[in-house]
């Protein structure tokens, strides 16, 4: 017998979404918060000020880095931008041991913003899921093919593809979810193919070892022979002074790149003779994620030789990784790629509870898998939400000057989560449904209002200065939590009696 | 940039109605051969400038192209939920 092509098709759809569900929901999720790294990073830190972009910012910098960091190997100049108001140098030995220092806009002023993950922490866990070390980004390596195996199945899956292009129908709840389903699948087809691709790309030489142990023996030394740096610097006695005025190189670079384009400024041994600048240029112009890099000399100033050209697998891969990272975009992209993030993990929720619903609908008695499957979904959909604003509420709550304070952060996090678990595990699936999702909207209701009991001061100024991170933070939180309260009511006012556990939520994701 | 998304939407708005069934849901009436094709000239085409458009204002090519891609997926997704509003409303 010829064997059937779709139905090994729909077998492949559902169960490469199935097994794979809960871990993508949760990348894309947190990967799609991740878009908005620095804006959330501002909103966690709300010290941060908002710093006015003038030309005397590399030397003030420069003076600071003079009086701290003498002797040290290599300092650094992060520049404020258009999406964050931190504005902080860095100087130390190596990589690890540095110290950072936050400016502010008056001069001699320091800001000592809170210690917090911020919005780093969801770039960070949606590829390493808080296992660094222990394979937690081959997990996530592993999930984004799953995705793509899910995608390309669903295509042959949804038989009448281009048919039912532009089909809602919302007369029945299952059909409606199945439209749902479908139509979400088409509009972000190339979102989800780029994203798992990219995704893919940017640890391919840790996904694929083989290649580089064949030719040059680890991972690191392939990257190194793929993407030449300059060349290795000898740490060696202070021996000179670096430039103290940075105004001869900043017109130097104004008129290579035209002007504000400098993103970070960083010294090379500055106490050397060899000692060297290099200037790495913004990413708003460049798909790739190196921008553009000059370098000149740290003693006279004078430009030096650049970087050599990167081999053309390298690049494309710092492409790749540039889409996935979309530094790039602008205001708009960067919302419809957020809205992109949220439908697709809409996608693969609307995915999670189609199966169980198909399968509830027929079977008389319930086998143990779906009551696994239906928790899971609670938990991973709705709790998944709550675990993200117990961690912005713990931001808020935990006192400003605790220790490991970033670190309790993401605890709080994870208990919360796994709070969740347990919850779902222990209640009836419609309570638990609605609890979890009123919770959330609770909390997305109280964050904006602890702000303003603790310091009112902050949305003041926010508005005075127009500081459109914090403000936009707050208004989404809002209507985050608006979201969430509708579709928990709407959740609770349906009859349990066709003993459906409904908890895709379109619109709050 | 603001008249290549809109004709985007109306591109797709177009093509959506040289279907059968959706054209059915909005104009109540079938849909006549003739127009059919018209319909669905006039949505490549204002794809296609809408496309011209957007390279046309954004320096980068390939950025033109993800910003293009960005907003022709959520201008299906308002397409669709227009015309799901639309049969709803009847």
């Amino acid at each position: 017998m010829k064997p059937d092509f779709r139905k090994n098709m729909v077998w492949l759809h559902t169960y490469s979404g199935l097994v794979m569900g809960w871990l993508l929901f949760t990348i894309f999720l947190t990967g799609t918060l991740a878009y908005f790294n620095p804006e959330i990073t501002q909103w966690m830190k709300p010290e941060l000020q908002k710093v006015s972009n003038t030309a005397n910012m590399l030397n003030r910098s420069l003076d600071e880095l003079h009086a701290r960091g003498e002797g040290a190997s290599g300092w650094s100049i992060y520049l404020p931008n258009n999406r964050t108001e931190h504005w902080y140098i860095q100087w130390g030995e190596g990589r690890r041991n540095r110290t950072t220092l936050s400016l502010g806009s008056e001069l001699k002023q320091v800001i000592e913003p809170r210690e917090s993950a911020g919005g780093n922490f969801f770039r960070v866990f949606h590829y390493t899921l808080q296992l660094r070390g222990y394979g937690g980004r081959y997990y996530s390596g592993i999930a984004a093919m799953f995705m793509l195996v899910a995608v390309f199945s669903g295509i042959f899956t949804h038989r009448r593809f281009f048919r039912d292009f532009f089909t809602l129908r919302i007369s029945k709840l299952q059909k409606a979810l199945t439209d749902f389903h479908g139509l979400i699948g088409i509009v972000t087809m190339p979102f989800c193919i780029m994203i798992c691709a990219t995704g893919i790309m940017v640890y391919v030489i840790m996904y694929m070892p083989f290649s580089s142990e064949h030719y040059v023996g680890t991972e690191r030394q392939l990257s190194s022979v793929l993407s030449p740096g300059l060349e290795k610097l000898a740490p060696k006695a202070p021996t000179s002074v670096p430039i103290t005025n940075f105004s001869e190189i900043e017109r130097k670079i104004d008129a290579t790149w035209g002007e504000k384009q400098i993103r970070r400024v960083t010294f090379e041994q500055p106490f050397t003779e060899a000692g060297r600048i290099i200037v790495d240029r913004i990413k708003d112009s460049t798909l790739s994620r190196q921008s553009d890099r000059l370098v000149f000399s740290a003693h006279t100033g004078e430009p030096l030789k650049g970087y050599l050209p990167a081999s053309t697998a390298a690049e494309v891969r710092r492409v790749f990784f540039g889409l996935h990272e979309a530094h790039f975009a602008d205001t708009g992209l960067r919302w419809l790629l957020f809205l992109l993030g949220l439908l697709s993990s809409a996608l693969i929720a609307s995915g999670l509870t189609i199966w169980l619903m198909k399968r509830l609908d027929k079977v008389r008695k319930r086998h143990v898998s779906h009551f696994l499957v239906e928790r899971l979904n609670i938990a991973v959909i709705a709790g998944l939400p709550l675990a993200i604003m117990a961690f912005f509420l713990s931001n808020r709550l935990l006192p400003v000057m605790l220790e490991n304070r970033a670190e309790i952060e993401v605890q709080v996090f994870l208990w919360t989560w796994l709070l969740c678990f347990l919850h779902s595990f222990l209640r009836q699936a419609k309570n638990a449904w609605v609890e979890q999702l009123l919770a959330t909207a609770l909390c997305c209701f109280l964050l904006p209002m602890i702000d303003l009991i603790q310091d009112s001061q902050r949305l003041l100024d926010a508005f005075n200065q127009i500081n459109l991170p914090y403000l936009i933070f707050t208004v989404s939180i809002l209507i985050v939590g608006a979201c969430f309260m509708k579709t928990a009511l709407w959740l609770k006012g349906k009859p349990v009696s066709n003993k459906l556990n409904k908890g895709s939520d379109k619109s709050s994701c | 940039m603001l008249i290549s998304i809109f004709l985007q939407t109306l591109a797709l708005a177009c093509l959506s109605l040289a279907m059968d069934k959706h054209y059915n849901a909005v104009v109540h009436g079938a849909l006549a051969t003739k127009r059919k094709v018209v319909l669905r000239i006039l949505g490549w085409v204002s794809l296609l400038i809408s496309f011209g458009l957007l390279i046309a204002q954004q320096p980068l090519l390939a950025i033109a192209v993800v910003d293009w891609l960005a907003w022709l997926s959520c201008n299906i997704l308002l397409v669709a939920l227009l015309l799901c509003w639309k049969s709803v409303k009847r």
